[in-house]
């Protein structure tokens, strides 16, 4: 295994060597002294048409060669002394493209410069898909869809919590209940007195209502209503109990 | 005849609950004659004569409730009946002067009494003796159908209170409350006894009926009722159990209150779209409606001062709910509690010195009574460390308050000396709420 590992590096190392010193460019060979055949080096010319594009795009190379016998384009391929080929970089690219003849080689580039693609400046397209409600009738949509809002002791605040699920709330009132009536019930746990906690239950019950109203859903389809500490969710005397019951509760109005 | 003087007036055992003014916090609840008068009330016995065994029974009714009226009318010391002669007393020659006249046990007066069926109706003699000066003080013949047996009781008592004070005290022993009773559906009005006997449904519609209020004349209460759904004020005649809808309607309508003359309501309204609760008076048929408190905040739970002048409730205006005060035009307004805490449920005291309301220091604490003397705002404390205490109402009289409270487990209705003192669980029917206190019982 050892033995193999090296082998392995050592030719690696060797290929890379002569590969190396092929690649390399190199200023056309001179003429040589006159003992010799006479052999005439051979020219290429490089260009890429158009030389700029966007991210995704494509250009063409083309390439013109004298006293040439073939062409190589690093990482595109071989190619006739003359031709043209497509290419697609993903980034700005130099190409160079090596000419070999009986003259010697010479070699000459091309640079493609690559943009990249614009950022969006305007919305994006939300697909349009008709989504109509099947096997649900209205009431199962309020009872899954519409939920309720919770307050802090002894205030009628809507918290941005609660905003949120109004916000989700008004979605759907507006989308896919668009023909429903609704009361609020404004609740209040039982540790307030009787009697100021219908008038606590009323301005939880109205500040749902508002927050809703303001969201673009008509006043029209909303009542309001307080029961006070009278009908709480949980009866127990505890503060899980307590914060269950300090709601705004929304009960569908049947037609 | 001599009649009982009145003591000088004794303070109340309250403790100061705050301000600076702690070496004047006397609050007098008057009149109020130390319990040093002295009563003899032997049992009433069957009148020599009579046939009808049944007597017996409602001889044991009267007495019981006799003795309970007088003392807690806190007016007297009831002489235990252990000291009492053996033999029976109820007609005048069976009284030995001398008998009493003992100086260790110090007996001022006797009441004595009998009764006997006649015709299948009660007929009850009473009288009332002058230890000291040997005259009968009073002496009365009452007769009725048997069913009204207690009835007869709370008149002695009344006749007692009203004499031995020198007529400065009207009894309450035949005064009534209305509360709510909470049910299976909800919560139906009530009516019962001071002492809570008798007690009767005066709604009984399956809804949710709240915040009973008397009108001063005893013939009407207005109440809140959900019954149309939306909750808005009703109406009822106790004597014929018409019921009518008062007027004003739309949006929320509650805690109804009677002006002391009897023409105009006080209530908490949200008419409309508007955001909150505001105090409004109208006739009380609905004519003359207007917003005494255009302000921001729920106001709520309007009490009348005795003089129709001026109206205390609650509002959040200031952040919390607090105790105010304004007049009939919602002009004067000023805040009677501390600004903190929660403070609700006013009733203004027949003499127009006090206000009492529950209030309770902090979230997790527990509601108390408290009286705000309502010239110089101190305030004191009437309960502590027992539950929840809520919806006060005063007594005619201005010295016995109705409350509820949770301290047994479950809300039930009390009523208590105004110095603490003579507390009275009056019901035990497990969810008893918001009580008030009715007029003087009319006499017929």
């Amino acid at each position: 295994m050892k033995l193999n590992n090296r082998l392995l590096v050592i030719g690696a190392a060797a290929i890379l060597l002569f590969l190396g010193g092929g690649c390399k460019k190199r200023t056309p060979v001179a003429a040589p002294p006159s003992t010799q055949p006479q052999l005439v080096a051979p020219t290429i010319t490089l260009t890429a048409q158009p030389s700029i594009i966007a991210e995704g795009a494509s250009t063409t190379l083309n390439w013109t060669t004298t006293n040439a016998t073939g062409v190589t384009i690093e990482t595109v391929g071989q190619f006739p002394p003359q031709g043209s080929t497509v290419v697609s970089p993903r980034a700005s690219t130099t190409y160079v493209a090596v000419a070999t003849g009986t003259g010697g080689t010479v070699s000459t580039q091309a640079r493609v410069t690559v943009t990249p693609a614009p950022v969006s400046t305007t919305t994006t397209e939300t697909p349009q898909v008709d989504e109509t409600d099947q096997g649900l009738n209205v009431e199962q949509i309020f009872k899954n869809e519409i939920q309720d809002i919770f307050f802090d002791f002894d205030r009628a605040e809507v918290t941005a919590e609660y905003r949120d699920i109004l916000r989700q709330n008004a979605e759907v009132l507006l989308r896919r209940l668009p023909r429903v009536s609704m009361m609020i019930e404004g609740h209040c746990d039982e540790r307030g007195t009787e009697e100021y906690n219908i008038g606590l239950g009323d301005k939880r019950a109205n500040a749902a209502r508002d927050y809703l109203v303001s969201l673009g859903v008509s006043a029209t389809r909303i009542k309001t209503i307080s029961y006070g500490e009278e009908r709480p969710f949980d009866p127990a005397h505890n503060e899980e109990a307590w914060a269950k019951n300090r709601r705004a509760h929304f009960v569908l109005i049947k037609p | 005849m001599k009649r009982f003087r009145l003591l000088p007036l004794l303070a109340l055992g309250c403790m100061i609950f705050s301000q600076a003014q702690s070496d004047d916090a006397s609050i007098v609840i008057k009149p109020r004659p130390a319990k040093t008068t002295v009563l003899a009330l032997p049992e009433f016995q069957p009148k020599s004569g009579n046939l009808d065994p049944a007597v017996d029974e409602y001889l044991k009714i009267v007495n019981e409730t006799l003795w309970n009226d007088l003392e807690y009318s806190a007016f007297f010391k009831l002489l235990s009946r252990s000291f009492y002669p053996a033999q029976r007393i109820d007609e005048p020659e069976d009284l030995v002067f001398k008998d009493w006249q003992d100086q260790n046990i110090g007996v001022d007066f006797i009441v004595i009494g009998n009764a006997r069926i006649e015709s299948n109706y009660l007929v009850v003699q009473c009288r009332v003796f002058d230890l000291k000066t040997q005259e009968q003080v009073l002496g009365k013949q009452f007769r009725t159908i048997p069913r009204y047996t207690r009835a007869i009781a709370h008149r002695i008592a009344d006749h007692i209170v009203s004499l031995l004070s020198a007529n400065a005290s009207q009894g309450i022993a035949s005064t009534q409350i209305v509360f709510e009773r909470k049910t299976r559906t909800g919560k139906e009005i009530y009516l019962a006894d001071y002492d809570g006997a008798n007690l009767q449904p005066i709604t009984s519609n399956g809804s949710i009926n709240v915040t009973p209020a008397w009108n001063p004349s005893n013939e009407w209460i207005a109440f809140t009722s959900y019954y149309e759904s939306t909750p808005r004020l009703y109406l009822v005649s106790l004597s014929s159990g018409q019921l009518q809808a008062f007027p004003p309607s739309g949006g929320l309508l509650t805690t109804p209150a009677f002006s002391p003359d009897g023409k105009q309501l006080a209530f908490s309204a949200r008419l409309n779209d508007a955001s909150d609760t505001d105090i409004y008076i109208a006739d009380i048929d609905g004519g003359n409606l207007r917003n005494i408190t255009q302000h921001p905040g729920i106001d709520i739970s309007p009490c009348w001062s005795p003089t129709g002048r001026q109206l205390a409730f609650v509002s959040s205006r200031g952040g919390v709910p607090q105790i105010h005060i304004c007049d009939t035009f919602g002009a004067d307004l000023t805040c009677i509690t501390l600004e903190s805490g929660y403070a609700s449920s006013p009733d203004w005291s027949p003499d127009g010195r006090y206000i009492v309301f529950s209030w309770k220091p902090s979230r997790m604490a527990h509601f108390d009574l408290f009286i705000a003397e309502v010239a110089t705002k101190r305030i004191l404390q009437l309960t502590q460390g027992q539950g929840d205490n809520e919806n006060p109402s005063w007594a005619p009289d201005g010295r016995h308050i109705v409350f509820q409270s949770n301290r047994s487990g479950s809300s039930e209705i009390y009523t208590v000396f105004a110095d603490g003192s003579e507390l009275r669980q009056i019901t035990n029917l497990q969810g008893c709420s918001n009580p008030d206190w009715s007029s003087y019982a009319q006499k017929n």
